[in-house]
């Protein structure tokens, strides 16, 4: 079938397999492969991405179901070549290690922000508790988020 | 994976969808949030029933119900402001034990119930809350309870268009056993209670994951009719599920072991509801 | 010798930096095993025996053949070379021939060549296998029976024993005797990214291999060796690793086999990307051991203990003899005792191979150790700290094997900085007051105490070398080649950061490139917390002798004394006014034909050891670390969190000091999960809790809001700067540390791993210990 749908801001119309998992779809024929599987079933994270402002796991998500809307990806964080604060902190603060989770917990992270410039610790969790992560023990990710959150707070868009 | 899909539907109303599922039952499926489908590895579904198109994704309140489209979000459900006014905190934070934020994100209250799955804290919750259902069916629209809703036949299978909760001032608590806060539960239990005068006038008691669905167990709820809010009634609702829980075993945990799980939850969940009270 | 320059002020090591592979972890662009594709590449899957002990009578592939997208099904026929797998003992099949033994669920028997993963994966579940069943071993008990012999011989395979001293005798004369029992479960190491090999026809008419890995030299080893072919033909290049623990010791050059006999048939390249569920119920985990201790005291003075260890191999073999030799050593802690006899044994069972996990067949015993020592302290009236503190190993102690430590012992510093940062004698008081004050709440602090052999070891020796390729382009720009891995652990940055203080150049000019076989030799597997010294110091050498070349071309400029020329930060000068940038000395050297390019090379200190008795020099050097955690469990439903820990570890020296809080940090959650959370389930030889909705590892509401951090620098002399490690010490006194702490909680001594609500429940209910 053909929809039409918006990924890091570039418009497409397209026809799409309707069984298709949006992960795939990322991947595969978009070649954006920033967007990771790690479990296949919604439970690491590792497949988060936006669709109109929501985080959710894209590895559970049909192509069909961005027909109309807008997705976002770790790829489209970048904004004219400039890293978003979150990429920044997340390097600065040492929340990266082997990288896997990462792409997944910017997108959790974003989707905080975006709707959320202020969040508390707790808040903070809450958007990531989706996100597993076996290198960091998180803290480092949490303390790169509220990191962040400053920065845009402080005009640094 | 799906891997045989070959048409994908996007119903305007309501009749359509299920006109949809009954042209062709064995090999569709109905799609809600999405966190069941895409996991299901079968080649025997060839048509997907889109249900996001028929807009049930809102909160209303008509007199003394609330009323949810069943494709509302447990997210959008949970932080509502309307709910948050009308129940106070109790969705707010039994939900925030529901799978993560991308799932809550995506799973749907209608969905969440449609499949009858044993360990779902939404259905244990809606369950306690007394809630009812609009389905739709071969004879149209009909209201029913959501307790009758599990206990359907197995070939009776009517589209949930919306949830209804009565604003009727029960007073409600819910506490789940996981091994992480991420894992579902191994089991839960959700307690309502109409308090009149210190004393409990009436009583919803609701156990899921056992592995079994939530049910409510009536005989606690006639055993607590009358007994005083005060610091003993926890530990009798305690013993109440402990004696009268039923169940079962698998991977996550033994009978016993749940048996005894529950009756702490129960114990926490009437701790929760004495402190509300007062 | 190469001396390290602790003392010395540093530059670059010992500063905070930025990890040199951020950037493109952060952007998308890193590049992991199933994020790089191939022109006509071909999928695969693997056809599994799922069944644990059986004969397999056939194989019939005519239906999957002829399905939708399949290229071709692959068995032990289409082997070209060797149809065998394992290492150090030569027991495992590449995949199983008709007529032989099937041993574990995930046998491989046949592998699936199609044109897309949905075609390969319903291709492999339409392989029909003949199995005839055999009745299984599934558990160490019925493995030592030897009633059904899994390999023909006794299941006892490999044996391994410490005698020192004579503790028969001592505990025979000893009134002080105590005993325990303890057992530790199966771990799954859960790197978020699951196993993927790509095998490449190349350039060279050989292949090459891509993919997710710790150790590229066993890969091209495996692989050669799989497809009858001289290791020239075989190049191996290792993508972006989403993490490994362990896991992607070994496991890869199974991976990277089933996928070259594709990729040789098919003269295509070959993508085998392993789904979680696979990956769980068929790759290497931590072992399951069951320990027997006995301890005999003289006051507060360990003077003799017994450990018989029990190890759960599996079906094959495949690392557990190196891994038994670790558990050998480390049995007896952390701890300067006088007569030691150690037995371990390592037994197959119709199960999963066990394998290689941060800590290596150290955590177990560690655990057991330190339960033992607390309980003693309990039974003694002693404090457990104050125990420690009278029996840890010191500059002049002996360890276990009699291994004389002189330096670089930072044990009883670590003691000390947890003693204090947890104010422990307080932290004990106050969970004692609660525990009065509260009963469906109690609290506990426990102790752990450990320390961990750096390295290959003695067993080890002939792998344990580490070589470099240093190359300075002619804008200046430095390339950096080793043969260790990148895995998440901080390697590339701890490397670059050793290439910029030795070379003087900014760290933002150099480079570490991706291992590659084809570049450096075979540097051993990174593996034992090993490539900070010795990918380190291979580094260092080239460096330092490429900049002794520049040095003598500044004095071609300049005129100015070697020992003046201080290169720092891009910058070179001789403090007397002259100076040049990095880069524009190094023009000057390529225009003087200078040799601008250096293999280095770093050969382990020999180690002396007697394997008959396990006595002697066992590993070059040790790390330790001291832990404090606070526990609340809740006695209703036997849960535990964990609410505060304070760890002190002895790295030697923190080259990249905020990577080693992160490794620690991430060790403490990993270690964590172990005590507390991962429990694998098996039913009838089948792991049954095979993702992440059945095997539950930490989030973030699970790890402590609190966590200390001590870092204690006690330089090892052949370390570069005094590096030692920090990989797996940092997950090691985990899982003692909790144990101990519910155990003081409950009043009741913890003697499984893990420690599960349910077993939590059974103690408390239990009427004694």
């Amino acid at each position: 079938m053909k929809i039409d749908f918006k990924v890091n801001g570039r418009d497409y119309s397209l026809e799409v397999r309707e069984d298709m998992r949006l992960l795939d779809f990322l991947r595969e024929e978009l070649k954006l492969t920033g967007t990771k599987e790690g479990c296949g079933e919604g439970e690491c994270g590792a497949c988060t991405v936006i669709i109109d402002g929501k985080a959710v796991n894209s590895c559970l998500v049909l192509v069909p179901e961005i027909d109309g809307r807008e997705v976002i990806t770790v790829e489209g964080l970048e904004r004219d070549g400039r890293l978003h604060p979150l990429q920044e902190s997340f390097i600065e603060k040492g929340a990266v290690q082997c990288g896997f989770c990462t792409p997944g917990m910017l997108m959790s992270a974003k989707a905080l922000l975006d709707g959320n410039a202020d969040p508390s610790d707790e808040e903070i969790m809450e958007a990531i508790e989706g996100n597993l992560c076996r290198c960091t023990g998180y803290y480092k990710i949490v303390q790169a988020i509220r990191d962040a959150a400053g920065k845009l707070r402080n005009g640094k868009a | 994976m799906l891997s045989n899909v070959k048409e994908y539907f996007r119903p305007k109303t309501v009749e359509e969808a299920f006109e949809m599922m009954e042209a062709d039952r064995e090999h569709s499926i109905f799609l809600s949030g999405g966190t069941i489908v895409a996991l299901m590895g079968s080649s025997r579904i060839e048509r997907i029933i889109d249900l996001k198109s028929l807009r049930l994704d809102s909160v209303s309140i008509k007199e003394d119900e609330i009323v949810v489209g069943a494709t509302t979000t447990v997210e959008a459900f949970r932080k509502d402001p309307l709910m948050r006014k009308e129940f106070g905190d109790f969705f707010y934070d039994s939900f925030s034990l529901v799978g993560s934020w991308q799932i809550r994100n995506m799973a749907t209250i209608g969905g969440s119930i449609a499949p009858k799955l044993g360990w779902s804290d939404v259905s244990a919750c809606l369950l306690a809350t007394g809630a009812g259902l609009m389905v739709y069916g071969p004879d149209g629209y009909r209201r029913i309870m959501l307790s009758d809703y599990f206990a359907l036949p197995a070939g009776e299978k009517p589209l949930i268009t919306h949830i209804i909760i009565k604003k009727d001032g029960w007073v409600s608590a819910f506490e789940k056993f996981s091994k992480t806060t991420f894992d579902i539960a191994t089991v839960n239990v959700a307690i309502s209670v109409r308090p009149e005068r210190g004393r409990i006038k009436a009583a919803r008691v609701v156990c899921g994951s056992r592995p079994q669905y939530p049910m409510r167990f009536e005989t606690i709820e006639n055993a607590l009719e009358e007994l005083e809010i005060n610091d003993v009634m926890p530990s009798i609702v305690r013993s109440l599920v402990f004696d009268n829980f039923t169940g079962g075993s698998n991977m996550l945990a033994s009978f016993e072991y749940r048996k005894h799980l529950a009756s702490v939850m129960a114990q926490k969940a009437a701790e929760k509801i004495k402190e509300m009270v007062r | 010798m190469l001396k390290s320059n602790s003392g010395e002020s540093t530059n670059v090591v010992g500063k905070m930096v930025k990890r040199v592979d951020a950037l493109e972890k952060v952007n998308g662009c890193a590049r992991f095993a199933a994020d790089i594709a191939f022109d006509g590449q071909i999928y695969c899957a693997l056809v599994i025996a799922e069944k644990p002990h059986g004969i397999l009578r056939s194989i019939d592939v005519s239906l999957a053949s002829k399905m939708e997208g399949v290229e071709a099904v692959f068995t032990w026929r289409d082997i070209p070379g060797d149809n065998q797998l394992g290492e150090a003992i030569k027991d495992m099949p590449c995949l199983v021939k008709e007529g032989e033994k099937i041993r574990y669920w995930g046998d491989v028997v046949a592998v699936v060549a199609a044109r897309d993963r949905i075609s390969a994966e319903n291709a492999a579940k339409s392989v029909r296998l003949d199995i005839e069943d055999l009745e299984p071993v599934l558990s160490i008990e019925e493995a030592l029976e030897d009633r059904i012999k899994i390999h023909g011989g006794s299941n006892v395979k490999v044996t391994k024993l410490i005698r020192k001293g004579d503790p028969e005798t001592v505990i025979k004369n000893s009134k002080e005797v105590f005993e325990g029992e303890f057992y530790a479960h199966y771990q799954e190491q859960a790197y978020m990214e699951p196993q993927g090999i790509t095998v490449v026809p190349d350039l060279d008419y050989g292949y090459t291999v891509y993919g997710t890995m710790q150790c590229p030299y066993y890969v091209q080893s495996a692989v050669a060796h799989v497809l009858g072919l001289p290791m020239n033909r075989i190049r191996v290049i290792q993508t972006e690793t989403g993490g490994a623990f362990g896991g992607k010791e070994d496991v890869p050059s199974y991976v990277a086999s089933y996928a070259a006999v594709a990729a040789f048939n098919l003269k295509r390249p070959a993508r085998l990307i392993y789904s979680r569920e696979i990956d769980i119920q068929t790759t290497s985990k931590r072992h399951p051991i069951k320990s027997f201790y006995r301890v005999a005291m003289d006051g507060k003075k360990i003077k003799a203990i017994e450990v018989m260890a029990y190890m759960d191999m599996g079906a094959y073999a495949t690392l557990t003899p190196i891994v038994m030799f670790r558990t050998l050593v480390h049995a007896a802690g952390a701890y300067d005792i006088e007569n030691v006899n150690v037995d371990v044994y390592g037994v197959y069972t119709n199960k999963v191979p066990p394998g290689a996990f941060r800590g290596f067949g150290s955590p177990q015993v560690l655990f057991a150790v330190e339960s033992m020592i607390d309980d003693i302290a309990w039974k003694l009236r002693i404090d457990p700290m104050e125990l420690r503190e009278e029996n840890t190993l010191r500059p002049g102690s002996r360890t276990s094997t009699d291994h004389l430590i002189v330096e670089s012992v930072g044990a009883p510093e670590t003691l000390a900085r947890v003693k204090e940062s947890s104010h422990w004698k307080d932290l004990v008081k106050e969970c004692i007051e609660f525990n009065r004050a509260n009963e469906d709440k109690k609290r506990g602090a426990g102790l752990s105490h450990i320390f961990y052999g750096v390295s290959l070891g003695a067993g080890g020796q002939a792998l344990d070398k580490s070589g470099a390729h240093v190359l300075i382009n002619r804008d200046g720009s430095v390339e950096v080649r080793i043969g260790g891995t990148e895995m998440g652990q901080g390697a590339k940055t701890v490397i670059a950061m050793m290439a910029a203080e030795e070379l003087g150049q900014r760290m933002e000019r150099i480079l570490v490139h991706q291992p590659d076989t084809a570049f450096v030799p075979d540097s051993g597997p990174t593996v034992a917390s090993r490539t900070t010294i010795y990918s380190g110091n291979a580094v260092r050498r080239a460096c330092i002798t490429l900049k002794g070349k520049l040095i003598s071309v500044f004095y071609d400029l300049f005129n100015s004394r070697p020992d003046k020329v201080k290169f720092c930060q891009g910058e070179v000068s001789d403090g007397e006014g002259r100076a040049i940038s990095f880069d524009r000395l190094v023009d000057a050297a390529y225009v003087r034909n200078v040799k601008l390019f250096e293999a280095g090379w770093y050969d382990t200190p020999k180690l002396s050891f007697d394997m008959e008795n396990g006595l002697g020099e066992a590993y070059v050097t040790y790390s330790y670390a001291s832990q404090v955690v606070q526990v609340e469990v809740d006695m209703a439903t036997g849960s535990t969190k964990v609410l505060k820990g304070f760890t002190a570890h002895d790295v030697g020296k923190a080259v990249n000091p905020d990577g080693v809080i992160g490794q620690i940090q991430g060790g403490f959650a990993q270690g964590m999960g172990y005590a507390l959370y991962e429990d694998l389930k098996l039913r009838n030889g089948k792991i049954i809790s095979d993702n992440f909705n059945t095997y539950i590892i930490p989030t973030i509401h699970e790890v402590p809001p609190e966590l200390v951090i001590d870092i204690v620098e006690d330089a090892f002399s052949e370390g570069p700067y005094g590096a030692k490690g920090i990989g797996e010490p940092s997950l090691m006194p985990v899982p003692a540390s909790v144990a101990n702490a519910v155990s003081m909680a409950i009043g009741k001594r913890v003697r499984q791993i893990p420690v599960t609500p349910e077993y939590v429940l059974g103690l408390i209910e239990k009427k004694t210990d």
